[in-house]
């Protein structure tokens, strides 16, 4: 079987070439993402890699599942940095919010006031429509990066809801009439923390890719890129073989401390000044600062049984 | 197909789409992994946009687009790994070239460095001097001084061994070095190859997957007999039509309507489309894969009651019915939201029974089904054997594709279920495994095997095999997709069982084949129409081995095929032809032209690598291949073929003494002369090691018996590096008759022997008494076996005892020397030279000499006769008579001797035997025997004297005759001048010498009267000659001196006037007058003649004497004929110049 026997299918609307994503934090124009600082740099293993150009060849979104800290809202950030694409629109998801939120937003509140005060700003709608993320990115008609973060907090319907406008690249704003449609496909990058099952019909729209928990090496370098310079590597080494320890699966804590628990962690024993040798021959219960990591009463029981 | 039915089939269930990882996502689905018409798209959208073509990032692709979660990612994964296992990731050469030459330059140090230290390992030569000779010659006393024998020379010293050779290193180097760079010539020849064969395979796959409109073609089968008979479906639709009332219908037909009114005058009238004859009948098909084969026929089926105008909606489902969609763009609708809204229609489920077993397992849509009021199940399998279990449990009547099942679905469809006859007789008989055989038989012919094909081809040529014979054929894995596919090797089985059992039949499918392969031709210039003219070409090839047309325009198509990106296709179609004849042509044809690189390559492909770099392995293989040739030919080429460690000669001195001990030979002392000679050494006599021993430093020294004496000894130690260190070969000669003596002597006497003198006599000097000498005489008789009586003991000096012994022993030979030449004894001196250099002399005829036995070089020297040599052996006898014999030589010796002081050997001529003549040269002659002359003539005297040759012999001839005349040479001053002697005289003969007037008479003894005339004047003097003697006289005329003039003259040539000058008394002028005699005339005086006017003008010139003339005449000649005149003038006096 070849994968030259395809079958002629519509044409896709990009030079998929053009928008190879790497994956070597390599950036065409860093000063763009300076406002973002260390998100600008990532590194993503091969399968991430592919994940990403087959969900922008494709043009689906690609859905990110993973533990936090894992670099999920990272990689959005990466994949427009390394394309040289505008910076990313992201919608951070919460639980109230419906799928057309992440087109656009009336601020009916604020026009209700205004007609009360008289405001002839009041009689124009357009005043008070903001467009979202993803409404953005149609109506910009280039190509943009766009993140729904953490899209398992929102309702039930919320990703169903976004299928059309995803598959159809266009909205339309019922109050006003006006209609947006784009010419190309934004890059949608969904996170999830997997806290809730998302629906099969979303699912199986989405480009689906889990990120591993970072291997400790990978821990060392994430932590040395984070952390500011001149920290003690041995600190390092032995701050993350105990939260190796911690994230053990014999110690079945139901909250598994996370990175960005780890980076928090790290920069109190740094305050502190604690000694790594006397770190890295601490028991669990005798780790100073736990509770950057320990988040749980029950998890917290569990860390001083096991050591007692 | 209608087209409505097209429109709505989803896209996967088309038979004419060949999709991409059809089957493996198909394979997914087995797996549990939601695969539906999205993901189909997904993956082509994928495909098509995909931009590589590497096996990883593909599966993470699929893997990532097709699952909901992580663990459909790993099952996605792990079925990619299975379907399409990786295979050996390529070296990118380009990339990775400067590592490739990084690692072929860090190998072949490694290599050097290595065979560097490997040699290393080997000692070495230091350089070692030449030494001085190794044989140092022993002075010894003379054992034959009384014969006066030269000493003889030692025998040449025991040879040492060769001395070793170091290990070469160059040689193995070169070969290795010449080697690598073949070996890395022939690497990167082959890597060559390898990247020029994959750049071809990469520039004809690109120009496959590259080519314009489609890949593949699909056979436009037209059937013969219609899939579906129209009887069956007539019936069908008149049952179907019972149901409903005959009421009017309500869809307005435009074209009827317009017909209508343009016929009524356009008055307008409207027509509505009969309305449907049936209830409405809800069409739910099966889409599962099992269903492809009958795919065909329930299309034909839905098409029939399209055409019988039945009214149906067809809604499709996938394997299970719980989920059921009408259009695949639209979104499927559970089966309980279909009745919903379709729950008034008839239901008809088409399936084979995949659908049976997902409804048995699902409640609710057991329920649903069991909600429609009137449904029923078509299986496209006609023959109820080969259903599954569970269609029999099913809350709906299945009935079979035959006749009566589609009249009983008909019944339960039109609402009269009761009527419907559940027995349906008229099923097929059960399939065969010759049913299977036949049916692989008919697919094995066809090219590219459709389902539609396949059963054209059962129903034209096999009717009688069940149309289940596709359901066997699924379970042995052979119907994939929508193609048969066989194994070679099985198809191959069954073309050659096809062959044999029925040719005719053969070529009858095969010519039927061709029909349909020309109803089937795709756009031209697609890769489509490529695999099309190979189909043909292959048909019309097996058509022609029949016989019935010419083979040449099928090979030629097919070797051009061969050549383009369909090369491994035409390979493989032409393997699995049976070889012989022209096939095997082709075959050697179609193998060259896939290796050739294409004819035409397009501008923006690049070009074939020209040359490429061995790659890593390919330099690990070079690199050890190398190394072990190395190693390999330092062995055997350069494991002692080096520089030759030479021996070092003087390590040691050994010195040899005189012993202090009677009964020794001599003593040898060993002393170490250069730094570093090793303490433990050998030593050797002649070739035999005879002790070893260690010195460190001190003086090694050994007695030498007098039984081992007579040798070479030398000291010889083995080097670290395999040479000797060895001393001077050192002759210990034997002991001597003399120091035996002496030894017994002193050892009897218990004295030491360098106490006794050899003129000791034993009583008076040695107080030896009768015991000591009768012992002297035992010992004597036990080492010589010579008796000595007391008597002569008592009497004689030691020296005599030796000379006794000596003579005894045969030490020497007295020789009597005779020496014959030819048949007469002759005296002679004779010189023998012994073998060892003695060289002894006799003089004497029958003198004795004393010699050592031996082989001798006598050369004999004969008084008259040449040296002669003769081999002789002197045997070890007391006395001896040497007789040496010599053949006279065949020619005798003239001895001319002349003891005359006024005769040259020039003035001698030798008058041989034979007759001639020769001049002696002063040297002795040898001559054949025979008479010889020799003769002697000179002014003064002429002898003749004859002598008789003797071969052997010397004859000498002495020539000394008395003078009978004497010499008188005058000297005349000028050669005009005449000279006349008075009286008998021998001779007298100017002188030839031009100018010197020279005259020379021979007479004999006694006065003679001499006059000499000159220019007119005379004068005469009186000379005496004396016998043997040559005297001298100036007899010229005084005069005056004759002044010399220049001649110059002209004469007339032809009436061209010529200028001559002649100058000088006697001078001689050339001309061209030859044989000419002109007389020269004074001008206006007397015509000079004679002596002093004739002038002879021939080839050698003119000689003219003009005697007293003075500057400023002139004479001119003329010819006897008067014809020529000759002007001179006399210029000017000679003395001028």
């Amino acid at each position: 079987m070849s994968v030259a026997e395809a079958q002629p299918f519509p044409e896709v609307p990009f030079d998929s070439s053009k928008f190879r994503y790497r994956g070597d934090g390599s950036v065409p124009d860093k000063s763009q993402y300076d406002s973002r600082g260390e998100r600008g740099v990532y590194l993503a293993d091969k399968h991430l890699v592919n994940a990403v150009n087959t969900a922008i060849i494709v043009g689906q979104p690609l859905l990110v599942v993973g533990e936090s800290g894992t670099g999920k809202t990272m990689l959005a950030w990466s994949i427009a940095s390394e394309l040289g694409l505008l910076p990313v629109l992201e919608f951070h998801t919460r639980s109230d919010h419906h799928a057309r939120d992440v087109l656009f937003v009336i601020d009916n509140l604020r026009r209700f006031y205004h007609a009360q005060i008289k405001d002839k700003r009041a009689d124009d709608l357009t005043e008070y429509i903001r467009y979202a993320a993803l409404g953005e990115a149609i109506r910009s008609g280039g190509k943009r990066v766009v993140l729904i973060d953490e899209i398992d907090k929102a309702t039930r319907d919320f990703p169903n809801d976004l299928l059309d406008e995803i598959d159809q690249m266009q909205f339309e704003v019922p109050d006003t009439g006006e209609k947006f449609k784009s010419a190309e496909k934004p890059i949608v990058v969904i996170t999830s923390n997997s806290e809730r099952q998302l629906p099969d019909p979303f699912l199986r729209r989405c480009v689906f890719h889990q990120i591993a928990f970072p291997k400790p090496e990978d821990l060392v370098r994430i932590l040395g890129q984070r952390l500011e310079p001149g920290v003690d590597s041995a600190l390092i080494d032995a701050a993350v073989a105990q939260f190796g320890r911690l994230r053990a699966e014999a110690l079945k804590l139901q909250k598994k401390p996370s990175t960005g628990e780890l980076i928090v962690w790290l920069r109190m024993l740094v305050h502190a000044g604690v000694d790594p040798a006397k770190l890295a021959a601490a028991p669990l219960a005798g780790l100073p600062f736990k509770g950057a990591l320990i988040k749980n009463d029950n998890d917290l029981g569990r860390v001083q049984r096991a050591t007692s | 197909m209608t087209s409505a039915v097209s429109n709505a089939r989803p896209r996967e269930a088309s038979p004419n789409d060949a999709l991409p990882f059809g089957e493996f996502l198909t394979a997914l689905r087995a797996r549990g992994v939601p695969v539906g018409v999205k993901e189909y798209e997904s993956v082509a959208r994928l495909l098509r946009a995909w931009s590589g073509i590497e096996r990883e990032p593909l599966r993470d692709a699929l893997a990532a687009l097709l699952a909901r979660d992580q663990k459909e990612v790993e099952t996605i994964r792990h079925a990619f790994d299975e379907w399409f296992p990786a295979e050996p990731a390529e070296v990118r050469v380009r990339s990775r070239r400067p590592v490739v030459i990084a690692v072929a330059v860090l190998l072949l140090v490694a290599t050097a460095a290595i065979g560097e230290v490997w040699y290393r390992r080997v000692a070495w030569p230091t350089k070692a001097p030449r030494l001085a000779t190794p044989v140092q010659a022993v002075p010894q006393d003379d054992p034959l001084k009384d014969v006066a024998a030269e000493a003889a020379p030692l025998p040449p010293p025991p040879a040492l061994p060769p001395p070793p050779r170091a290990d070469d290193r160059v040689v193995p180097l070169l070969l290795a070095a010449g080697l690598a760079l073949l070996l890395a010539l022939v690497a990167a020849e082959l890597r060559t190859r390898r990247r020029r064969r994959d750049w071809k395979e990469s520039y004809l796959e690109e120009t496959l997957e590259s080519g314009t409109g489609p890949t593949r073609y699909t056979p436009v089968v037209s059937h013969e007999q219609p899939l579906v008979p129209e009887a069956w479906m007539d019936e069908v639709a008149s049952i179907l039509g019972r149901g409903p009332d005959d009421s009017p219908g309500t869809h307005l037909d435009v074209n009827e309507s317009l017909r209508l009114t343009l016929r009524h005058g356009m008055r307008p009238h409207l027509a509505f489309e009969p309305p449907p004859r049936n209830a409405f009948l809800l069409l739910l098909e099966d889409v599962h894969w099992a269903m492809r084969p009958w795919r065909r026929k329930i299309d034909a089926f839905v098409a029939g009651l399209g055409r019988h105008r039945v009214d149906h909606e067809r809604w499709y489902f996938d394997g299970d019915p719980a989920l059921v969609w009408r259009n695949a763009d639209e979104q499927p609708v559970p089966l309980a939201q279909l009745f919903a809204t379709r729950g008034a229609a008839s239901l008809l489920i088409v399936s084979t029974g995949e659908a049976a077993r997902a409804v048995e397992e699902n409640p609710t849509v057991q329920d649903t089904l069991r909600r429609w009021t009137f449904r029923s199940w078509l299986n496209p399998v006609a023959n109820p054997a080969y259903w599954g279990k569970e269609l029999d449990r099913l809350p709906v009547r299945v009935w079979p594709f035959t006749r009566d099942g589609l009249r009983g679905i008909a019944w339960d469809l039109a609402r009269m279920p009761q009527v419907a006859n559940e027995d349906v007789g008229d099923t097929a008989r059960d399939v065969t495994a010759d049913d299977v055989e036949r049916m692989k038989r008919l697919i094995a012919l066809v090219p590219r095997p459709t389902a539609a094909l396949a059963d054209e081809l059962r129903r034209r040529y096999a009717s009688d095999i069940p149309e289940e014979v596709v359901l066997f054929l699924i379970a042995e894995g052979a119907f994939r997709g929508e193609q048969y596919q066989l194994p070679a090797e099985e198809l191959a089985r069954l073309l050659a069982t096809l062959r044999a059992d029925a040719p005719s039949r053969e070529l009858q499918i095969r010519k039927y084949l061709l029909e349909v392969l020309r109803d089937s031709e795709p756009e031209r210039g697609s890769i489509a129409h490529l695999r099309w003219q190979l189909d043909v070409a292959m048909q019309r090839l097996h058509v022609a081995r029949s016989g019935e047309t010419e083979t040449a325009p099928a090979i030629g198509a097919l070797t051009e095929l061969a050549a383009g990106p369909l090369r491994h296709e035409v390979q493989g179609a032409v393997a699995q032809m049976p070889e012989g004849g022209a096939v095997t042509v082709l075959q050697r044809r179609v193998r060259r032209a896939g290796e050739k690189l294409p004819a035409t390559i397009a501008s923006d492909a690049g070009r074939p690598p020209r040359f490429a770099f061995p790659g890593v392995v390919g330099l690990i293989v070079v690199a050890a291949l190398t190394f072990l040739a190395w190693t390999q030919f330092a062995f055997y080429f350069g494991d002692k073929r080096g520089a030759e460690i030479p021996h070092v000669y003087d390590a040691y001195e050994l010195r040899m003494l005189a012993p202090q001990r009677g009964g020794d030979a001599a003593i040898l002392e060993v002393l170490p002369r250069r730094l570093g000679a090793p303490y433990v050494f050998e030593l050797w006599r002649d070739q035999r090691s005879i002790a070893s021993s260690v010195t460190e430093g001190l003086v090694f020294s050994l007695n030498v018996p007098q039984d081992q004496a007579g040798g070479f000894f030398q000291v010889r130690a083995r080097l670290p590096q395999g040479n000797l260190a060895v001393s001077d070969a050192v002759w210990v000669p034997p002991a001597t008759i003399e120091q035996r003596v002496i030894a017994i002597i002193a050892d009897v006497l218990n004295v030491d022997s360098r106490t006794i003198p050899p003129e000791a006599d034993l009583r008076r000097d040695l107080s030896a008494d009768s015991r000591t000498l009768d012992e002297i005489a035992k010992k004597i008789e036990q080492q010589f076996g010579q008796t000595i009586p007391l008597s002569t003991l008592r009497n004689v000096l030691v020296k005599d005892i030796i000379r006794l012994l000596r003579e005894r022993n045969r030490e020497f030979v007295r020789v009597y020397v005779d020496v014959w030449l030819g048949d007469q004894r002759t005296v002679a001196t004779v010189v023998l030279r012994h073998e060892r250099g003695q060289v002894f002399s006799v003089a004497n005829m029958g003198e004795m000499i004393a010699v050592p036995p031996g082989f001798y070089t006598a050369e004999i020297s004969i008084p008259g006769q040449p040296l002669t040599r003769q081999a002789v052996v002197i045997p070890s006898e007391y006395e001896y008579g040497l007789v040496l014999r010599i053949d006279p030589p065949a020619t005798g010796t003239v001895v001319i001797k002349v003891p005359l002081r006024n005769v040259a050997p020039r003035d001698v001529v030798i008058e041989l035997p034979s007759g001639k003549r020769t001049r002696w040269d002063g040297k002795p002659l040898q001559l054949q025997p025979g008479t010889v002359r020799v003769i002697v003539k000179t002014d003064y005297f002429d002898d003749t004297v004859t002598g008789q040759i003797v071969g052997g012999s010397t004859t000498e001839l002495l020539v000394k005759p008395a003078a009978v005349s004497g010499v008188v040479l005058i000297e005349t001053g000028d050669p005009g001048s005449q000279v006349t002697v008075a009286g008998k005289y021998r001779s007298l003969t100017r002188d030839p010498k031009v100018g010197r007037g020279i005259w020379k008479l021979v007479a004999a003894e006694g006065t003679y009267s001499i006059t000499v005339t000159h220019a007119g004047l005379q004068r005469r003097d009186v000379v005496k000659v004396t016998n043997g003697v040559t005297t001298r006289h100036n007899l010229a005329v005084p005069e005056t001196p004759q002044p010399r003039e220049r001649l110059k003259f002209w004469y007339y040539q032809s009436d061209t006037k010529v200028m001559h000058q002649i100058a000088g008394n006697g001078v001689q002028w050339t001309d061209e007058f030859d044989g000419q005699q002109a007389v020269l005339t004074r001008k206006g005086r007397t015509t000079v003649e004679g002596a002093n006017g004739i002038i002879l003008v021939n080839s050698s010139g003119l000689e003219m004497f003009v005697p007293d003339e003075g500057a400023g005449e002139s004479l001119y000649i003329r010819d006897i004929k008067g014809s020529w005149r000759f002007w001179a003038t006399i210029e000017q006096p000679a003395s001028a110049f």
